[in-house]
């Protein structure tokens, strides 16, 4: 069942996300020979202006697309008349909600490699490229004089993973508020956005108190060799804890409120 | 003939009613088949359990009868349906009859009223 | 043989208001059973509850011998009061759809509906008027071989030649495993249909009983006895 949601998901979001990643490729190489073409005699000075106006623009949507998107979808079809429908599917609430979340991330990676594609068409040329190689060699060599290359590759992991349940977690928040705005509110978007600032409000808390025992190891702190002990050891692992913590906390919470408080019109 | 149902009297009653008049006027002709429930329920926009209901009294009244393999028939006993239309005639001549009296026809009257009419 | 669907104590408050107050409710296979009531009796929130949309406050609800859930949602099949499918979808999609989620979809038969009605399978939700799509909608549902259909004012919207069709499509598709429940307060039009009634009225059950059975007791119809007792 987990497959034919993230299927039908799929189709339900491709329609909005497939025609904007398109707009974006094909806007780059129009943007670049625009550009390369060079001065434009008077009146026509305009055409550079717009088309690299509509390319930035293009960009800028993607970006933001997939987190608007993503709320929308998951409003429209869990709190809306299409509830009627997936509620009454034959599948459970974690399904639904596991569904929605493994399109979403599918959506979030997919935005970001066009986005990193059309940059790459966008400004490509051999020796750009060498130096950006450069660059980043010089930036290893760096890094390499601060820290052991084990500690190194423990932070890289430690990123990556960060990354990763980030991007699958984060639509949580906005999942939690929708569901819990349509208990608080007939009015659903209004109730969601009360929703949203209670979650904030209360995981700003938690999240002072949970600084609190780094107060108590300040000592042990100091006593770590180096600046990137403390990242890899200490910073990053409690962010990956907390961030874990935070996903599946959201995660029941939301999947309690459609279980058991479920309220469409 | 048109499917009738009133709202005063059980659906059952009526569609009984109503069968045996399309038997009686050999609008189911006499031996043949009568088609499925499911089609008749559809055709008189009835629910399938009413009118297998007024199928079930129709054949302990022995009118239709069931053929294990090949479905539900009319019966082909000719008297019966005769009858059959005889008492339907005579409950309606009475209902008929009951109705002049009302009026204040007396027994000579509605005779002569009668034959005028039929003439 | 046990019962398809019972209701025992079955009660639903919002904040302290009970719309389902201490309801028990039995119902058999192979019955086409009208729930009437005035606006506000409880229909809505009984059906609801019946598809696992809301979780009772006290008492219990089984379909087969179980609560609702994962299992009853792949038998009941619910035809609610809204127009609840994807707008830019397709009618084949929609029926693809189905097929996806209901091993019971006899697509076929949806196909043989939507060609008695003259609906094109390749149209699009969205260009279709509300009566259409309300069709639609009832194809897809009746399509289900399920145990128990939930029809909620199935013949609301629609003109009185759909209404025929759409009672005819209720009985040719019914059968004696299966019950319809049809939520309505158009009762003359769909009263020869029925085997049975539950009056509902602020939230209880005030009468169940077979449509003959008021018939030959009270000598008038369903609809009439429904107009005495919810007189205004």
């Amino acid at each position: 069942m987990l497959g034919k949601l993230c299927k039908h998901e799929i189709k339900a979001t491709a329609r909005y996300f497939l025609p904007l990643f398109l707009i974006t490729l094909l806007l780059t190489p129009v943007t670049r020979l625009t550009v390369s073409v060079g001065n434009y005699p008077g009146i026509l000075g305009f055409i550079p202006v717009v088309v690299v106006f509509a390319y930035v623009a293009s960009i800028l949507v993607i970006s933001a697309a997939s987190v608007l998107l993503i709320v929308h979808r998951f409003y429209k079809s869990m709190v809306t008349e299409e509830g009627y429908l997936m509620h009454t599917l034959p599948v459970s609430t974690e399904t639904h909600i596991f569904a929605k979340l493994i399109v979403s991330s599918l959506w979030v990676v997919s935005s970001f490699l066009v986005i990193v594609i059309s940059l790459f068409m966008m400004f490509y040329t051999p020796d750009r490229f060498a130096s950006l190689l450069n660059e980043l060699s010089t930036l290893w060599s760096m890094t390499s004089g601060y820290a052991t290359s084990a500690q190194l590759t423990l932070t890289i992991i430690e990123v990556v993973l960060l990354c990763i349940i980030g991007i699958f977690t984060s639509p949580l928040v906005f999942y939690a508020s929708i569901a819990i705005g349509q208990i608080i509110s007939k009015n659903k978007v209004l109730g969601s956005v009360v929703g949203f600032f209670i979650i904030q409000f209360v995981s700003q808390i938690l999240g002072m108190i949970s600084m609190v025992p780094f107060g108590y190891s300040i000592d042990a702190l100091n006593t770590m060799s180096t600046q990137m002990a403390i990242i890899s050891n200490v910073f990053f692992p409690y962010c990956i804890v907390v961030s874990i913590i935070s996903g599946v906390i959201l995660f029941v919470l939301t999947d309690f409120i459609f279980k058991k408080k479920l309220n469409l019109e | 003939m048109p499917w009738e149902l009133k709202n005063d009297r059980p659906i059952y009653l009526q569609l009984i009613d109503q069968i045996s008049y399309r038997i009686v006027s050999g609008e189911y002709a006499i031996g043949s088949k009568l088609p499925s429930v499911r089609d008749l329920a559809t055709e008189a926009s009835v629910n399938p359990n009413t009118m297998q209901k007024a199928l079930s009294e129709l054949e302990r009244s022995g009118l239709l009868f069931t053929n294990r393999t090949s479905g539900r028939f009319i019966t082909e006993d000719s008297n019966m349906i005769q009858t059959m239309k005889l008492d339907l005639a005579k409950e309606q001549l009475k209902i008929f009859l009951d109705q002049l009296k009302k009026i204040g026809f007396n027994e000579a009257e509605i005779k002569e009223f009668i034959m005028n009419e039929v003439e | 043989m046990n019962a398809l669907l019972e209701c025992n104590n079955l009660t639903k408050k919002y904040g302290g208001f009970p719309a389902l107050s201490g309801i028990n409710l039995t119902l058999e296979r192979g019955k086409i059973v009208g729930l009437l009531g005035p606006n506000g009796s409880g229909k809505t929130t009984l059906i609801k509850i019946i598809n696992g949309l809301l979780v009772p406050t006290e008492g219990e609800l089984r379909i087969n011998g179980v609560n609702p859930a994962v299992e009853t949602k792949k038998v009941v099949s619910y035809l609610p009061d809204k127009t609840y499918l994807n707008n830019w979808m397709k009618v084949n999609e929609l029926l693809d759809f189905f097929e996806d989620f209901y091993d019971n979809f006899n697509k076929k038969r949806a196909y043989e509906m939507l060609e008695k009605l003259h609906i094109n399978p390749r149209d699009r939700l969205k260009t279709m008027s509300k009566g259409t799509k309300e069709k639609v909608q009832l194809i897809l549902v009746m399509s289900r071989e399920a145990d128990l259909y939930v029809l909620d004012e199935p013949i609301g919207g629609v003109d009185p030649a759909s209404r025929d069709y759409i009672l005819n499509t209720i009985i040719s598709n019914y059968n004696e495993n299966s019950t319809v429940l049809i939520s309505t307060h158009l009762i003359a039009d769909i009263e020869n249909v029925l085997d049975e009634v539950i009056f509902l009225q602020n939230g209880q059950v005030t009468l169940q009983s077979s449509v003959d059975d008021i018939r030959m007791k009270e000598g008038k119809s369903v609809d009439a006895l429904f107009r005495e007792v919810f007189k205004c």
